[in-house]
């Protein structure tokens, strides 16, 4: 008898490996693939798509934000007269019948109508109840001040894959913030399909994109816009730009391009406008760059305000280039406060005889105009400055009054900035804060770059910048009863190796009040053709600008003159 | 009644008892199921109706609409302003 239980405890044991070899087989070696085919039958597998962040301004306005829209498809298997469905469909998706017709004539199961149609649209198709026609819901980016700020926002494309990408501006800079995270999301059902959980898998669940809050004032945005169209037209420019900066934080208040882009229907412009020029192009910055010389000339004790300039009297000789005033008017022994009030290339050329190659390189190093600003924009060029082994005494010289060095208008206006900021230079910057698709608000903090100047420097350059609001060629222009500092600049443009004295950039660069500074400006105006100076196109542009944002901030006159 | 005949009509309890218990809770769970995807079928279309109130709530606040509808209605630009900058001689008598 013993042997028949041994025979059959053999039997068990074996039955029980082979049942633990088939559990390790499935549990391990086909685990993943049996899971994936497990989740297929009693449920499916959905991609949950994150909402891309929105892009408010500082009033929590969103300038940038999402909206829906649709794909309509068809299954023409369903639709047994196509001629009228398609008629039908026509009008409402703005296609030919003819086209129409085509596709629903598809030998096949599923065929693309038209993607991006609004909610209105989808309602109407959705009223003619066409059997076979369906919808597929997605997200759209909506721009609800339409194109407004269009070259600082970007725009949301596609990338090689087909994902939605953001593309320039901050849609770029910001693209891994905004986008947020897919997840996939399983819906359970039973044996009759009904849905009995629904659950995450372990993939993660979806996190909506991020919100940016920009320092961007709407209502400066939407003036500063304005008045550029309007001065563009007005003074027959090619192209123009305003850019207004909180000088104590770096915070850019607006920033506005002519021509620009309308991101709805950003692939029927040109390329060349999805630039943003404040940032991508590089200029020579003309007059506008005199201040900042003649601060370093301060700073380093070289020269005081009341200094006389001894070689003024006539045009000066460089080498073999012969430097004359703008308007070949000459000033023997001005002085350097009233140099900046007539713009005076002579007495900037003494400037930069006192100052030599070293300390002017240095002094541009310090204002940040040999290097990127690192503003949180994607696109910023790298200004060119000669390597100092390659200056000629003449590059010296014609540097001191803005010709020979490129900037972009954004180092320009940040180098400005630090006269304004008792000679502490900001680093610029378009996001406030950041907020987080659960509500977590990360603030952006201010930061210091640099101080090229003291705090003394800065209040003498401002008084002389003052005084050439109140004296010098724009003084047309200026608002009476309010102290605002600034500085025309009329750079030329080269064209094959020379300057054409017919074509400008005409500058404006200015801030205010001037005892306690609430924005500095810059206004360039590329090629004007009513006028090729700065003073007489860029100056008014920024004066009329400067009345309703000393109105807006409550900044009242302080005297009747 | 024998030991073994309490034991196997204990196991049978227990089975029967097991399986009322399953059958009870897939029950409740199948209704909470329905009950779920209704709630979550009405957030999704109470978000909709969200997305499309405020992209006319927005588009209707916007500046450029405001100021479309402003030049419209017949508003103009004020081009002067006024600000006193020193104290009129009334208020100094006051």
């Amino acid at each position: 008898m013993k042997w028949r239980y041994q025979v059959i405890l053999f039997l068990f044991l074996c039955s029980f490996f082979l049942i633990l070899a088939r559990l390790f087989y499935w549990q391990i070696v086909q685990g993943d693939q049996l899971t994936q085919q497990a989740q297929s039958q009693y449920g499916s597998l959905v991609t949950v798509e994150p909402k891309r962040g929105d892009i408010q301004t500082s009033d929590g306005f969103p300038i940038v934000t999402n909206r829906l829209s649709y794909l309509v498809f068809a299954n023409p298997k369903e639709i047994s007269d196509v001629g009228h469905v398609a008629e039908e469909l026509s009008s409402l998706l703005n296609i030919e019948v003819a086209s129409l017709s085509g596709r629903l004539s598809y030998d096949g199961y599923w065929v693309s109508l038209k993607s991006g149609i609004d909610t209105k649209t989808k309602d109407a198709i959705n009223e003619l109840k066409i059997p076979g026609v369906g919808f597929e819901e997605n997200y759209a980016r909506f721009y609800p001040e339409a194109s407004m700020a269009a070259s600082l926002v970007g725009f949301v494309g596609k990338d090689t894959v087909g994902n939605s990408k953001g593309y320039f501006g901050l849609e770029g800079y910001y693209d891994r913030q905004l986008k947020g995270r897919s997840g996939q999301a399983v819906e359970v059902h039973d044996a009759l399909g009904r849905p009995i959980l629904s659950q995450v898998s372990g993939n993660g669940q979806a996190q909506d994109g991020r919100t940016l809050v920009l320092t961007i004032d709407r209502s400066l945005q939407f003036l500063a816009e304005a008045k550029l169209k309007e001065g563009v037209k007005q003074f027959g420019a090619d192209a123009g730009l305003i850019a207004i900066m909180d000088p104590k934080t770096g915070g850019i208040l607006a920033m506005a391009n002519y021509p620009s882009f309308d991101e709805n229907t950003f692939w029927e412009y040109d390329t060349s406008l999805y630039k943003n020029p404040m940032i991508s192009n590089l200029y020579e910055p003309g007059s506008t760059i005199k201040p900042i010389v003649m601060a370093g000339a301060f700073e380093n004790n070289l020269l005081k305000p009341d200094s006389t300039c001894p070689i003024c009297s006539k045009p000066v000789q460089v080498g073999d280039y012969a430097i004359h005033t703008w308007n070949d008017e000459y000033f023997p022994n001005i002085t350097m406060q009233d140099v900046i009030r007539h713009s005076d290339n002579t007495g900037m050329v003494y400037v930069s005889e006192k100052m030599g190659l070293k300390r002017m390189l240095s002094n541009f190093e310090n204002f940040g105009l040999t290097d990127t600003t690192n503003v949180d924009l994607q696109g910023e060029a790298v200004s060119t400055i000669l390597d100092r082994k390659t200056w000629y005494p003449i590059d010296v010289a014609t540097s001191a009054f803005g010709q020979g060095i490129s900037v972009t208008p954004m180092e320009l206006l940040d180098a400005f900035s630090a006269l304004a900021n008792n000679g502490v230079r900001m680093q610029p910057h378009v996001v406030d804060k950041i907020i987080t698709a659960d509500g977590q608000t990360i603030p952006i903090a201010p930061k210091k770059l640099s101080q090229p100047i003291s705090a003394k420097t800065a209040k003498v350059m401002t008084e002389i910048l003052v005084y050439t609001v109140d004296k010098g060629e724009a003084s047309f222009a200026r608002l009476k009863g309010y102290r605002i500092a600034g500085k025309t600049g009329t750079a030329s443009i080269p064209v094959a190796g020379h300057y054409d004295p017919t074509q400008t950039i005409a500058s404006f660069i200015g801030y205010a009040p001037a005892d306690d500074p609430k924005f500095v400006m810059l206004v360039v105006y590329d090629k004007p053709s009513a006028s090729i100076y700065g003073a007489e196109t860029a100056a008014p542009t920024f004066f009329d600008v400067a009345k309703h944002i000393l109105s807006y901030y409550g900044i009242s006159a302080t005297s009747s003159e | 009644m024998k030991i073994t005949t309490k034991i196997l009509l204990g196991f049978a309890l227990l089975i029967s008892g097991l399986v009322m218990t399953r059958i009870i809770v897939s029950s409740m769970f199948s209704v909470d199921g329905i009950a779920l995807s209704q709630m979550n079928t009405q957030i999704a279309s109470l978000d909709r109706e969200n997305m499309i109130l405020k992209e006319r709530i927005y588009s209707a606040s916007s500046y450029t609409v405001i100021a479309s509808d402003a030049a419209t209605m017949g508003f103009v630009e004020e081009k002067s302003q006024i600000s006193l900058s020193n104290a009129s001689s009334i208020a100094i008598k006051q």
